[in-house]
């Protein structure tokens, strides 16, 4: 399915199911408090809850299912929008409205009162932002439930804060009552709009209806924004790349992702949308008040979210409906004459939280999974795959994107200078005093017993840890303050000794995600879809299957990364680091766990990629056990052992060296 | 002097509740990964449980509607409240946790969220069983134990402050809770079990432990230790409703992370600092009024991000780096 195809499946699908419930809420809203009009005033008014529901969940959705950053604080976004729509059309209302009612702009007091309405949800949605950047940039360094645990806090202080703010004596929020609008509704619902004001009709006829700014038009009109803007989001570059952090942070890190921009980013773009729905919430409901953003919101919304499936846009739509309608159907089922109004309530919230629990017990990974509406439309109308299934053609690096080949002045300059690398762990010194330098070209190898410090000589190469001393200055850049994402853009690509692929992703994905530096199309553009992201997705997926092509993995794309055997994952891993486009690659034993069949195509692999790629001047720096591999293909050793550089040299020279020899087979082998 | 000392029991009072309920906290992440949303509610348990032993030996009569009890019957009810949240604390662990071991984190958070509000919402309606009603959505009366609010003339005189029985009672209970636990984590092969379990459930499990039993324990030690937390919580503030854990359960998990969370001292250090934050920031004099006390709550999470991002493994946890 291509990536236009989906969208169109998305967009009919969504916009189906919100026109329906849009229409439904149109033909409950019988306006002025009528005799009889009571059900069909709830029913509007259980339908606009539904409009915010899903906007709240899909929101959230973005932060914790797509960006996988555990946040339980939603609600507080929720109420920063809220109470700034309610403060700015309540108190801040009479000098803006005098001040829009005078001479240069002379509106209408109608007018002038939707306008400071639309004022204030866009303040709302602004503070919301903010708070979002101002929370999510110290906390997002966190890891999982630490993460959980200080978003719920961060709403809990905002509660309290709302709740007990004063000034002069005076509650300036509302107190624990809250905030009304009502008598500002009223105000303005009874004054009739002036006939004289000189706006063009369509601006008129908009300002003249009050369900357009805060009722069915507008609470329906935000939750389709929402879900436009998080699925355009998901499914781009920026959404790939979110995905990646959820399933790997490290890894992601790794190919070039900034993780912490992209966390951050989805953390402000939900929490301001967030607070867009606060200002329209406070606006319908009339009141905002402490206790409905407090931390049982937030969950609501968590469990939303998580029953409908982490990251699935339709999961969220349909868990949001469900959770909203479930309370008012069990009202309908339990009889009031057995029992009060009150405890049926609490027989109500029973009955749903049983639900939840036996919604996890039987579907932890919730209604849809990570399915979207468009999987199920692929399930049933099963097609052949797109990509032949058929032997794939030999590899060659046709199509793969232009290489950067060196001149032959620069190849003399090293790539990479680490001098006098020392990575201290408590008490343990991991590596001490390690240097190497990197020509261009060069194919390197890195061997040692176990807990020689291979890797972490790789790890602290790639920035993933900062050593305790010594200096790496890679393409002329000293890295000390640079993280392992810089070090990918700078040209430096690795796989894990333990494969690390973003498991749940698609092959594909995992490559198109590894060329995320080299993507041009933002956030913005990818909301915007402009011809130029379509370009740029394209020319991405084409080189993808390039580089999938290269290893044989091209019949692959569409499965799931941790499906593939043993032997394609470390294939694919290196597709991966490749995709990076990178001037050094570093393989951290990349033969484990082969036979010696497979051990001899890698270390073919191995040249054909030297040879291949960069213009025939890629570095490759290879840690590896197996001696066999290594003195086969490398043209330098160095050999570490306890952390300390015993050798280096050709291999020739490496193995007659009586230290390496007394390192790998122990002292008395000397002497035999 | 004596405003320091004053606060100082107040302090010590609060934190020694969050450090009960913080030890359950701690030790259940320890062994599972799992933040326990229910076990503010296993605490509400203990007191309702505690109440009701004590309407069941001292029952309230027309002459005296509201008795007091004797220490030994408030003893009683600390050991009833413990056997019937140990096996709440089991049927939690069996029934919702232990189906989603295998499940992705977010799923276990979000059930134990739901077995939270199930505890809540059925604690809120009134359940009548053989004539006698049990919860509901009034507040049940804790009968404080006979002459403990009196103030201990003592400390009246010679340090300026009041110090009421229970004071000490509470101090007392929990000091001997702690080093109770203390021994037993430390000294019995179910300790170590435990202890081998959080440090990794695998290898634990290949050392022939049986992880589900020790599991299962410590869920039931947890329990125990709210219900201890939840039956002083009650004889300190003689009433108990059924939303009672929810503010002192996410307390106790700050203070839980504070010490470092699956830290079992640490724990127990944390619940005592937060009382002691929580106390004297709250008491804080500008113009003669505490401008700071109605802002209590939001206290323990403003030191709960403070530490999180200074040093997230808590004050008495190890950084762990991850292993790539």
């Amino acid at each position: 399915m291509t990536p236009r195809i989906r969208s169109i499946l998305h967009a009919l699908g969504f916009l189906a199911l919100l026109a329906i419930l849009y229409l439904v809420s149109l033909k409950l809203d019988i306006p002025g408090g009528q005799p009889g009009a009571v059900l069909g005033a709830y029913g509007h008014q259980l339908l606009l809850d539904i409009g915010n529901a899903i906007t709240l969940a899909v929101s959230l959705n973005l932060i914790l299912g797509i960006a996988g950053q555990f946040s339980l604080g939603h609600a507080g976004f929720v109420a920063a929008g809220a109470y700034t729509a309610a403060m700015i059309s309540g108190i801040a209302f009479p000098p803006i409205l005098r001040f829009l009612t005078i001479s240069p702009f002379h509106l209408s007091t109608p007018v002038a009162f939707q306008l400071i309405m639309i004022l204030g949800m866009l303040a709302g949605t602004l503070i919301a932002a903010i708070l979002g950047l101002l929370v999510g940039l110290p906390t997002l360094r966190l890891r999982g439930d630490y993460l959980a645990i200080a978003t719920l806090g961060f709403g809990e202080i905002l509660a309290v804060f709302f709740q007990n703010f004063t000034w002069d004596g005076n509650h300036v929020f509302g107190g624990s009552t809250g905030l009304s609008l009502s008598s500002l509704r009223n105000e303005w619902i009874s004054n009739q709009p002036d006939p004289d004001a000189a706006l063009p009709a369509a601006v008129q006829a908009f300002l003249d209806r009050p369900d357009y700014l805060v009722g069915s038009f507008a609470v329906f009109g935000v939750t389709l924004l929402t879900i436009y803007i998080v699925h355009n989001i998901k499914y781009a570059t920026s959404g790939r790349a979110l995905l990646a952090i959820r399933e790997d942070t490290i890894a992601s890190e790794s190919v070039g992702v900034a993780s912490t921009r992209y966390k951050v980013a989805a953390f402000v773009i939900g929490a301001a949308l967030a607070g867009l729905a606060g200002g329209l919430i406070a606006h319908h409901k009339s009141l905002v008040n402490p206790e409905s953003f407090r931390f049982m919101r937030s969950i609501e919304i968590v469990a939303m979210v998580i029953l409908g499936g982490q990251g699935s846009i339709t999961g969220s739509i349909l868990a949001a409906i469900a959770l909203t309608l479930l309370p008012e159907v069990l009202r309908s089922y339990i009889p009031e004459q057995i029992m009060s109004a009150n405890t049926v309530e609490k027989w109500r919230m029973v009955i749903y939280s049983l639900f939840i629990i036996l919604a996890m017990l039987f579907r932890p990974q919730g209604i849809f999974g990570r399915y979207e509406i468009s999987d199920l439309f692929r399930w049933l109308f099963k097609r052949t795959r797109s990509v032949s299934a058929g032997p794939s053609p030999a590899p060659q690096t046709g199509g793969l994107p232009a290489q950067t080949t060196i001149q032959s002045a620069a190849a003399q300059t090293p790539l990479l200078i680490a001098s006098n690398i020392t990575m201290q762990f408590g008490g343990l010194k991991a590596i001490d005093n390690f240097s190497l330098t990197l020509l261009p070209g060069e194919l390197v190898g890195l061997i040692g017993p176990n807990g020689a410090g291979k890797t972490t000589a790789f790890n602290v190469l790639t920035s993933v840890y900062r050593p305790t001393a010594g200096q790496i200055i890679i393409a002329g850049k000293p890295t000390r303050r640079l993280k392992p994402h810089a070090i990918s853009q700078l040209g430096v690509a690795r796989t894990f000794q333990n494969i690390r692929l973003f498991a749940n992703l698609s092959v594909l994905d995992n490559v198109q995600i590894a060329q995320h530096a080299h993507h041009k199309q933002g956030i913005p553009s990818a909301i915007l879809r402009r011809p130029a992201f379509y370009r740029e997705e394209d020319e991405s997926r084409r080189n993808a299957l390039a580089y999938l092509q290269l290893f044989n993995l091209g019949h692959l794309a569409d499965e799931l990364a941790n499906s593939l055997s043993y032997g394609d994952q470390r294939r694919l891993e290196i597709a991966r680091a490749l995709a990076t486009r990178p001037r050094i690659l570093c393989l951290d034993e990349p033969a484990a766990g082969m036979n010696p069949t497979e051990k001899r195509e890698l270390m073919e692999m191995i040249r054909r990629i030297r040879d291949q790629f960069s213009g025939g001047g890629l570095t490759i720096l290879l840690i590896e056990h197996d001696m066999k591999v290594i003195m086969g293909i490398c043209e330098r050793i160095l050999v570490l052992d306890y952390g300390k550089t015993i050798a280096t040299g050709t291999p020739e020279e490496i193995r007659n060296n009586p230290a390496v020899i007394e390192a790998y087979l122990g002292a008395s082998a000397k002497h035999s | 002097m004596s405003y320091i000392l004053q606060n100082l029991i107040i302090a010590l009072n609060d934190g020694a509740s969050y450090a009960l309920i913080a030890l359950g906290y701690t030790m259940v992440y320890g062994v599972l990964r799992l933040i326990n949303f229910a076990h503010g509610d296993v605490f509400m348990i203990g007191a309702f449980i505690g109440a009701y032993t004590a309407r069941y030996l001292n029952p309230p009569t027309d002459a005296n509607p509201s008795p007091d009890q004797t220490i030994l019957h408030a003893f009683l009810g600390i050991l009833v409240a413990m056997l019937v949240c140990g096996v709440v604390g089991y049927l939690i662990e069996r029934l919702a946790y232990r189906p989603l071991r295998k499940s992705p984190k977010l799923s276990a958070l979000i059930t134990a969220i739901g077995v939270s509000l199930l505890i809540e919402y059925l604690a809120q309606i009134k359940w009548s069983i053989a004539g006698m009603s049990f919860f509901g959505p009034d507040p049940e009366r804790y009968q404080p134990i006979i002459g403990s609010g009196k103030s201990i003339p003592f400390f009246q005189q010679h340090l300026g402050i009041s110090v009421v029985p229970k004071d000490l009672i509470v101090l007392t209970a929990t000091t001997i809770t702690l080093v109770a636990l203390y021994v037993l984590v430390k000294h019995t092969r179910m300790g170590k079990a435990m202890r081998a379990v959080s440090q990794n459930a695998d290898a634990a499990r290949l050392m022939g432990i049986n992880i589900d039993r020790t599991i299962s324990f410590t869920f039931i030690l947890g329990s125990m230790l709210a219900a201890i937390g939840g039956c002083l919580w009650g004889l300190n503030r003689n009433q108990c409703t059924p939303l009672m854990g929810l503010i002192p359960g996410l307390k106790a998990f700050v203070a839980a992370v504070i010490g470092g969370i699956g830290n079992i001292p640490g724990a127990a250090m944390g619940g005592l600092i937060l009382g002691l934050i929580e106390t004297f920031v709250s008491s804080i004099q500008y113009h003669n009024a505490a401008v700071l006390s109605p802002y209590k709550d939001a206290i323990a999470f403003i030191i709960l991000i403070l530490v999180l991002l200074v040093k997230p493994e808590g004050i008495f946890g190890k950084a762990v780096p991850e292993k790539v």
